[in-house]
């Protein structure tokens, strides 16, 4: 596996650290996010079910990179975190991630803790927009990505491509504490 | 009766010849909601705006993608205007036709819009429902 190369995300100047933050998962059970994921090559993706356009991309592209890349499914961990519980119930996001993956994991809170788990995570928050029952949310487009290490080292904006990940992902499961 | 209709107004808008729609494609939806994508390209002397789209599966609206203040946000707009001898693409991240209440459309399926325009226009046109990693990929 490679540890070196050039990443095709967008690389940070310093390496992040995973965010630590507990919400809870679609089944009801409490999800401690740094803890569960542990030694995984995590993907955080803020987003909600009311998207057409934008959030569904990036889950149905890493579900078909994991189909071409099992090495990386298999050590691979990916959360999607609702910005809009007041629509996403738990079972609402678990039929949207079962879309993609019936291994997505999906994560939902209060209001409160969803805005400290996107501030913990260093995204800015996401605002309601509207009003009524097409409200929209304006919420962070990128994929946050930790190697098994625990650092983020680069993120996917929307527009990312397949290829991209393709490149990147061995890299990053590469990435192991020393 | 209405399959009756929809053939006219395609006809009609086929025959003004200076509106092409090409590329109709929903991206399949994993929720309630999916976007459709599609370039309209304007041959005439005349600015022509889309207005409205009707379709034969949930509601549909013209949406647009867009950042700001770093955050990924969408608004439904009025319309969407087509200078002469321009072609817009509707597409992902971008301008796109919103359908609601469509849980359930999968790959195969196929979504009947008519695309209203300023100039007095209607345009049918069938968009197929496609994964959408075919659509982005």
């Amino acid at each position: 596996m490679p540890q070196e190369g050039v990443l095709e995300g967008v690389e940070l100047d310093q390496p992040s650290t995973k965010p630590s933050f507990v919400l809870t998962d679609t089944s009801g059970q409490s999800f401690d996010f740094r803890s569960a994921t542990e030694g995984r090559l995590t993907f955080l993706y803020f987003g909600y079910t009311f998207c057409p356009d934008i959030c569904p991309v990036h889950l149905a592209q890493l579900a078909e990179v994991f189909e071409r890349l099992p090495e990386v499914r298999r050590n691979s961990t990916v959360v999607f975190v609702t910005v809009d519980p007041e629509r996403d119930s738990p079972a609402v996001i678990r039929s949207f991630l079962d879309a993609f993956s019936s291994e997505f994991v999906g994560l939902t809170g209060s209001p409160m803790e969803l805005q400290l788990a996107q501030e913990a995570a260093g995204v800015p928050p996401a605002v309601k927009e509207g009003a009524g029952d097409d409200y929209t949310m304006a919420h962070a487009g990128q994929v946050l990505v930790y190697a098994p290490d625990g650092r983020g080292y680069s993120v996917y904006p929307f527009g990312t491509r397949q290829s991209e990940w393709m490149h990147d992902l061995p890299i990053l499961l590469g990435r192991v504490e020393q | 009766m209405k399959r009756l209709l929809v053939a006219v107004v395609l006809i009609a808008g086929c025959s003004s010849g200076t509106l092409h729609l090409q590329d109709p494609v929903v991206a399949a939806p994993a929720g309630d909601v999916a976007a459709v994508y599609l370039t309209v390209e304007n041959r005439s002397d005349q600015p022509v705006a889309l207005v409205g789209v009707r379709t034969d599966r949930g509601r549909a609206e013209i949406h647009e993608s867009f950042v700001e203040d770093d955050l990924m946000r969408m608004r439904r707009i009025a319309s969407v205007v087509i200078e002469a001898g321009e072609t817009v693409v509707l597409e992902p991240g971008g301008l796109h036709i919103m359908l609601f209440e469509v849980a359930g459309l999968v790959p195969g399926d196929g979504v009947n819009l008519i695309l209203e325009f300023n100039d007095g226009s209607d345009i049918a046109v069938s968009a197929p429902v496609r994964p959408i990693t075919e659509v982005i990929p």
